[in-house]
C-alpha cells in the first residue's frame, strides 16, 4: 500500500477538522473546536484499483495566534485549501496559504474547498471571485461538512490527481 | 507595635517565642487555633530556631506550608517580634508553574550530564509526564515507563519491544525528525523543540503534545510531553479568543450593514426633502401672494379668508419642517464640512430678525438686540445662521404675547458668548437634560399652538459641534429660558 500525505489548510473556523472528520469518521459536530498545532488522521482508500493510505494533516487555522509552519508541509503530495463561503476574508487567507505552499514544496496537486454550502444564502464569496481563480487553473469544489456534500468527491479527486502526477 | 499595612494575619511574640497577641485572627490560614500564651514553634514548627531573632527584620518570600501561600515578614524590637503573613495564593500559583517548568528543564539537563544508568529513574520521567527515548545505533529506545497520556491515546499499542519507530506512532514527527537528526550529527550541545500537535484518544479526548530533542555530546534523546496536562488553560484560551474573534467579525459585518442602511435612509430623506422643497415653496408663495392681494381677499367671505390663513400657517410649518429635515439629513454623519469665514454677528442677527418680523409682530414681542455693531466671528455663515434661526424661532415659539426676547453678545478673553433669553414657558429639569442629545426628539407646541419638528436643537448642537462651540441652557418653568453659546475666538 502506498502512503500519501495530504495537508488541509485554511483560516480558522472554516471547517477543516469537520471536513476530515466527515470523510474519515462520517461524523459532524456543529460545535466549533479549535485545533492546536497539527492533528493527523489516516484513511485507507482504493483509487482506480490502487490501495492508498492517506495520511491527512489537519493543520491549525491560520490567524494572529497560530501560523502555518512551512516545515509541516514537507513530504506532502497534495493539499486542500479550505475557505468558509460565509466569510469572504477566508478566501484571501487561502490565497495567501497557496503561495506559502507553492514556495515551500513547489507545484503539488490541490483543491480549493469552499465549505458551508449548506449556508449558501449567507455566502459572501461570489461566483465572480471563484471564476477568477478557476481561470488560473484552481480546482474548486463547494462542500458541506455538515451535510457531507461533495466531501468524498473532493478527497477522491485530490487522491486521483496525486496519483496521476 | 502596629501591624504592617496589607497584613492578612499577624502574630506578636516575646523574644523567647511566646505568643502575646494575634491580629486579624479571623484570617488565620492555619488549621490549628493559635492562642495567646502558646509557644510559636510548637504551633508552627517552621519557625523553630528563629527565636530570638538575631536581625531586626527578616523577610521570608514565596513560602508555602499548611494552608498558607505567600510572604512572611518578621520584625523585632527589644521586647517582641511581629510576624506578618501576607497571603498571595494566586501569585504563588503563577510562580509555581514557572518554577515547575524551570525545574523540569534543569532536572533533564542534570540527568544528561551523568550516566543514564545512575540518574534516570522510571519514576522521575513518569512523574514529569515525559515519554523519553534515547537514540542509539538501533533506533529510539524507550526510557522509563509509558506515561498515562500515551496509554490513553494508544490503549492497544503493542510495545513488546522497547524500540520505537517514532514517526509511525506520531506521524507529525516526520517533519521534526530531519532537524533532529541534523542536530544529532553534530557534537554541539543543543536542544530543539517541535511545534505542537494533537492526538485523539479512541474516546475522543484530545492530548496536545510537544517534543524536545536534546544533544548532549554522545547522548541523544527525545522527550515527548503532554502540553495539555502541563498547561490545560492554553487550549481553552485559544478556543475562547477564536470564538470571540468570530463574534467580532460578525459584529463588524452587522455594523457595516447597519451603516449602509442608515446611509441609504439619510440619502432618501435628503433627496425627498430637497425635491419637495421647491414645489412647496411655490405653493406657499402663491398663497402668500393671494393673501396680500387686496382685490382677491375682498372677494372672500370671513370664513374663507380664515381658511386661507390656516392653509398658509400649515404650509409654513410644513415648509419649515422640510427645511429642517433637509439640514438634519445632510448634517448626519458630518457629510458637510464647515467653511469658516469672518462674519459680522450683528448683521447676521439683523437678517434673521427681519425674516421673523411677522412672527414678532403677531405675538407683539419686544426684541432687545444687545450686540456690538462691529463684532466679528469666525464661523460658517450658512450653518451658523441656521443656529441663530433655530434659537430665535424657539424663543418666539415659547414666548407669550407681549413677551421679551433679549439677545446679548459679549466678547470675553478666549471666546465670544452669545445668549438668547426669552420670558416664555421655560422647561423643567428633565427636558433641559435631554434637549441636546442626538437620540432625543422633543416636540412641544408653542404658546399659539405652533408646531415644531423636534429636531431644531439637534441641528443646532451638530452645527456647534462642527464649530467646536458649546451650548448650554438655563431655564425655569413659566419664567423663560436662556440659551448660551460659547464660541472660541
Amino acid at each position: 500500500m502506498i502512503k500519501k500525505k495530504i495537508c488541509v489548510l485554511g483560516a480558522f473556523a472554516v471547517g477543516k477538522t469537520s471536513l476530515i472528520e466527515r470523510y474519515v469518521k462520517s461524523v459532524f459536530s456543529d460545535k466549533y473546536h479549535t485545533t492546536i498545532g497539527v492533528k493527523t488522521d489516516q484513511k485507507d482508500v482504493e483509487v482506480d484499483g490502487e490501495d492508498v493510505r492517506l495520511i491527512i494533516w489537519d493543520i491549525n487555522g491560520e490567524d494572529d495566534y497560530q501560523h502555518v509552519k512551512p516545515s509541516y508541509l514537507l513530504g506532502a503530495s497534495g493539499y486542500f485549501l479550505v475557505a468558509d463561503g460565509t466569510r469572504k476574508e477566508t478566501l484571501e487567507v487561502a490565497e495567501g496559504l497557496q503561495k506559502l505552499v507553492f514556495n515551500t514544496i513547489g507545484n503539488k496537486s490541490f483543491y480549493l474547498l469552499i465549505n458551508k454550502s449548506d449556508l449558501m444564502d449567507e455566502w459572501e464569496i461570489t461566483e465572480n471571485a471563484l471564476n477568477l481563480l478557476s481561470e488560473q487553473g484552481w480546482k474548486i469544489i463547494k462542500t458541506s461538512a455538515k451535510l457531507g456534500q461533495h466531501v468524498d468527491d473532493a478527497f477522491l479527486g485530490l487522491c486521483r490527481s496525486i496519483l496521476q502526477k | 507595635m502596629t501591624c504592617k499595612e496589607n497584613t492578612n494575619f499577624c502574630i506578636l511574640v516575646e523574644t523567647c517565642g511566646k505568643i502575646v497577641d494575634i491580629l486579624h485572627q479571623e484570617n488565620n490560614p492555619f488549621d490549628i487555633a493559635i492562642e495567646k500564651g502558646m509557644q510559636l514553634d510548637q504551633v508552627l514548627p517552621i519557625f523553630h530556631g528563629y527565636f530570638p531573632l538575631t536581625v531586626e527584620c527578616l523577610s521570608l518570600e514565596n513560602m508555602s506550608f499548611e494552608n498558607f501561600s505567600g510572604n512572611i515578614l518578621l520584625q523585632t524590637n527589644r521586647l517582641e517580634t511581629e510576624i506578618c503573613f501576607f497571603c498571595k495564593p494566586e501569585e504563588m500559583k503563577q510562580w509555581k508553574d514557572i518554577y515547575q517548568r524551570h525545574n523540569q528543564e534543569k532536572l533533564i539537563s542534570k540527568m544528561l550530564t551523568k550516566s543514564m544508568d545512575t540518574m534516570i529513574s522510571n519514576d522521575v520521567l513518569n512523574s514529569l509526564g515525559f515519554m523519553g527515548f534515547e537514540k542509539n545505533a538501533q533506533g529510539f529506545v524507550l526510557l522509563g515507563n509509558i506515561p498515562n497520556w500515551f496509554n490513553k491515546i494508544f490503549p492497544d499499542y503493542n510495545y513488546s519491544s522497547n524500540k520505537f519507530v517514532l514517526e509511525d506512532i506520531f506521524p507529525f514527527l516526520e517533519v521534526f525528525l530531519p532537524d533532529v537528526f541534523d542536530m544529532f550529527d553534530t557534537d554541539i550541545e543543543n536542544k530543539i523543540y517541535s511545534g505542537l500537535w494533537t492526538e485523539v484518544s479512541p474516546g475522543g479526548d484530545e492530548v496536545i503534545l510537544q517534543a524536545t530533542a536534546i544533544n548532549n555530546k554522545s547522548d541523544k534523546y527525545i522527550f515527548i510531553e503532554s502540553v495539555s496536562e502541563r498547561n490545560p488553560q492554553k487550549h481553552a484560551d485559544l478556543q475562547k479568543s477564536r470564538e470571540l474573534s468570530l463574534k467580532h467579525q460578525q459584529l463588524l459585518k452587522t455594523e457595516e450593514a447597519l451603516r449602509e442602511l442608515l446611509k441609504s435612509r439619510e440619502q432618501f430623506i435628503s433627496i425627498f426633502a430637497h425635491d419637495i422643497k421647491s414645489p412647496l415653496s411655490g405653493v406657499y408663495s402663491l398663497v402668500d401672494f393671494l393673501m396680500e392681494d387686496e382685490n382677491f381677499t375682498a372677494l372672500l367671505n370671513e370664513e374663507y379668508a380664515e381658511l386661507l390663513g390656516v392653509i398658509r400657517r400649515n404650509l409654513s410649518t410644513v415648509f419649515d419642517y422640510t427645511n429642517q429635515l433637509y439640514d438634519w439629513s445632510n448634517l448626519n454623519f458630518a457629510k458637510m464640512d464647515v467653511t469658516k469665514t469672518p462674519t459680522n454677528l450683528r448683521q447676521m442677527f439683523n437678517d434673521v430678525l427681519v425674516s421673523f418680523s411677522d412672527k414678532v409682530h403677531l405675538k407683539d414681542i419686544k426684541v432687545e438686540l444687545d450686540v456690538p455693531v462691529d463684532i466679528m466671528v469666525n464661523v460658517d455663515a450658512v450653518f451658523f445662521k441656521n443656529v441663530i434661526q433655530n434659537l430665535i424661532n424657539n424663543a418666539l415659539k415659547f414666548s407669550y404675547h407681549k413677551g421679551l426676547i433679549n439677545i446679548h453678545v459679549q466678547e470675553q478673553e478666549q471666546f465670544i458668548q452669545i445668549s438668547i433669553a426669552d420670558t416664555g414657558v421655560g422647561m423643567d429639569k428633565t427636558v433641559m437634560e435631554s434637549i441636546f442629545k442626538y437620540d432625543t426628539k422633543i416636540s412641544t407646541q408653542g404658546t399659539d399652538g405652533e408646531m415644531g419638528t423636534g429636531i431644531g436643537l439637534n441641528i443646532v448642537k451638530r452645527i456647534l459641534d462642527l464649530h467646536g462651540a458649546t451650548i448650554s441652557v438655563e431655564s425655569e418653568l413659566q419664567k423663560g429660558s436662556t440659551f448660551i453659546i460659547q464660541l472660541q475666538k
